[in-house]
């Protein structure tokens, strides 16, 4: 949590956090100034769904203090008696909507699969919890339309799950895109490769389809909206723009086990100037790993890795450095040792890196979930808001238009057609 | 080794030589104090040196001796080995005993080779040579001969960032100044002063990582961490770099700084 909280730290406190925070709004429920207002207060965090994303986030729970897990519930029995060994003292459910009829519960996380977010997030809203639910949003575009609805006519507080806007390496990377560090954005490359089946050990055969839900289209949008959804959202907040047009082609090329969920796809999103996100992903080959690539006139981000590259690149090596001082006779010590230099694929693009000092790298292989991707931290933007009220700034927005673009993505391929944005599903946020 | 460079510098007396890629990396000089025909005449024999060291040690390229002895090795069939091949494998048997088997050329037994009469043979017919740790090393002590040779009192000489050799001093007057940083993150972790002697790293880093492997166990070492050495020999260094980080850094031998960087 170290590198959360020196983060976190800056906001507002620097002059580089003060224009963070000016361009990424919905960081202000974690400022530093908000934590110390409700210092002392604790928000009463419940469950639903304990399995293993829902674990995850109860192991950041724990280190947030202004949180404290009041309440736990799951109906698969062996998850909820796990989350009950981390939580000593949280009420135990099996049913959720009794969850919520519980008065002395703030806030409710929702890790359950894909097909019960609408549902869930609906009623707790309606019971007058304050929400925190999983990406993507929903499984349906018009369960899209209902949850972002009634977001709108209600007061209480709604997150989904899209932690890249909490990070902090694509907080600073998107500011130096803004400020036109690589030039002109001219298109968008996202990938998200992995090798191995997305499949989890099923105790009984009746239990497929609840625990491997990830594979079946009643439950789940697939690799859209299991990984895409972030990057796609990526490339949104890039550009500022929601892509007009969608085509694509999605198979089942390697893992033909009886699911229903592509396993390859690949989808072209196009604006109306006619920038482009490239997007693919498959699981029978994990070599290309994941990465968020923003391709401009002057040189190209990665914002994965957090880093970018220069197409003319005026940095000097460390042998040059080298002979600038001796033609100089001036002494400077150069950064020439190191591990061994290694031939670089790309021609002679040097990496930058966008943030200074240690970050976290997600090489997009851990189906859970990784330390420091920003997850920690919209945890705890979450939980500070349902103290203060304080609603997410485009937190939904974004969530909704990440998930409907996913699930058009899904519907392109299914219908081996180019879709245009239906206009029944723009909101006023978006912007073409 | 690709397209290699050179420039010079009369105005400051010294010359600029780069290999481009050459043994898995590539070679930068900054020579002082010579003519611009003697820089250049010194710069095509290390090229010719380095070249020369390729043909021997490269072991993925098929037309080095290395691979051809591993072949030979596998087919369990002796093999003759040139006069510097033979040098650099008793050399490299001698640092197997100085680490305590650290180091090792065959990455698992060094004793089930057998040279006898010049020609090589080995009982394990699984047994590969690897010179991966020590041929940079070798060649960069065979560089400095030759400018020591030639009268050369002034010298940067750097493969690779990760093994380097300084003679005498930077031109302000004062030993040549190194800094070594992560390669994660970019964070300083030491400046080095070099005069007369050699630096090596060994480690791993984002972009390549588990190249190492403890000759005991057969596992690459995964851990991220960096080792220096700073000694007089850069073989010495080169070697006693891969031992120490074979065992975490936890190494001692006289007249040698040996340094471990957690990254």
């Amino acid at each position: 949590m170290e590198d959360r909280r020196e983060f976190l730290k800056q906001l507002g406190c620097v002059a580089g956090g003060a224009a963070l925070l000016a361009g990424a709004p919905w960081l202000s429920s974690c400022t530093p100034e908000r934590i110390r207002e409700i210092s002392g207060e604790k928000a009463r965090i419940a469950l639903i769904g304990t399995g293993s994303r829902g674990q995850y986030h109860i192991h950041n729970l724990l280190l947030i203090p202004h949180a404290r897990i009041v309440a736990l519930c799951d109906c698969y029995e062996p998850n909820l008696q796990a989350a009950a060994a981390l939580c000593p003292g949280a009420k135990l459910y099996r049913d959720y909507r009794k969850l919520l009829e519980d008065k002395d519960i703030d806030g409710v996380i929702i890790s359950t699969p894909l097909g019960s977010h609408a549902a869930i997030t609906l009623d707790a809203l309606s019971a007058g919890k304050h929400v925190f639910c999983e990406k993507a949003m929903a499984r349906t575009l018009d369960e899209c339309k209902a949850v972002y609805d009634a977001y709108r006519k209600s007061d209480k507080v709604l997150y989904f799950c899209m932690q890249r806007m909490f990070d902090e390496k694509y907080l600073r990377g998107m500011k130096l895109l803004h400020d036109g560090l690589i030039g002109e954005i001219v298109g968008m490359r996202c990938h998200w490769f992995r090798n191995a089946d997305w499949r989890r050990e099923v105790p009984s055969p009746e239990l497929e389809r609840q625990i491997n839900w990830r594979l079946y289209k009643e439950h789940s949008g697939g690799l859209m909206t299991e990984l895409a959804c972030h990057q796609i959202e990526v490339c949104n907040l890039a550009v500022g723009r929601i892509p007009q047009s969608i085509s694509g082609m999605g198979d089942i090329v390697y893992w033909k086990d009886g699911r229903e969920v592509y396993d390859s796809v690949n989808v072209i999103y196009r604006y109306a100037d006619g920038r482009k996100i490239n997007y693919e992903s498959l699981i029978s080959n994990k070599f290309n790993g994941m990465e968020d690539q923003i391709l401009g006139k002057k040189g190209t981000m990665e914002l994965a890795k957090g880093v970018y590259y220069l197409e003319e690149d005026n940095s000097r090596s460390g042998i040059e450095c080298l002979i600038d001082s001796m033609k100089e006779k001036v002494l400077t010590s150069v950064p020439l040792a190191g591990p061994s230099w290694r031939p670089e694929v790309k021609g002679q693009y040097i990496p930058h890196n966008i943030v200074e000092g240690k970050i976290s790298v997600n090489g997009g292989q851990n189906m859970i979930g990784v330390d420091n991707d920003g997850s920690d931290v919209i945890l705890s933007a979450f939980c500070s808001a349902c103290i203060t009220g304080e609603k997410a700034v485009n937190v939904v927005e974004e969530a909704y238009c990440a998930t409907v673009l996913c699930l058009l993505g899904n519907k392109a391929m299914e219908e081996q057609r180019t879709i245009l944005f239906p206009e029944y599903y723009k909101i006023p946020y978006m912007k073409f | 080794m690709t397209n290699p460079q050179f420039t010079y510098y009369p105005g400051q007396v010294f010359f600029h030589g780069s290999t481009g890629r050459a043994m898995g990396t590539k070679f930068d000089a900054l020579v002082r104090g010579l003519s611009e025909s003697v820089s250049s005449r010194i710069w095509d024999e290390i090229c010719a040196l380095v070249r020369g060291d390729e043909a021997v040690f490269d072991r993925y390229s098929p037309e080095s001796e290395v691979f051809a002895v591993n072949k030979a090795l596998e087919a369990g069939t002796p093999v003759r080995l040139s006069e510097e091949l033979e040098q650099a494998l008793v050399q490299s048997g001698r640092y197997k005993e100085l680490t305590g088997g650290l180091f090792d050329i065959t990455r698992r037994d060094f004793s089930a080779l057998k040279l006898e009469d010049h020609c090589l043979s080995c009982s394990d017919t699984g047994t590969e040579l690897d010179f991966g740790g020590f041929a940079k090393g070798w060649t960069l002590g065979r560089i400095v001969g030759l400018l020591r040779r030639e009268g050369v009192v002034s010298a940067f000489l750097d493969f690779g960032m990760s093994s380097i050799y300084a003679m005498g001093q930077h031109p302000a007057g004062a030993p040549w100044q190194v800094e070594l940083r992560s390669p994660y993150d970019g964070t300083l972790l030491d400046v080095f002063c070099l005069q007369d002697g050699a630096l090596s790293i060994s480690g791993n880093s984002p972009s390549y990582s588990a190249h190492i492997v403890d000759p005991r166990s057969g596992e690459p070492v995964r851990s991220r961490r960096l080792c220096s050495v700073q000694c007089a020999d850069p073989l010495d260094a080169e070697v006693l770099s891969t031992a120490a980080m074979v065992c975490g850094g936890k190494l001692e031998i006289d007249d040698t700084v040996i340094k471990s960087y957690e990254v």
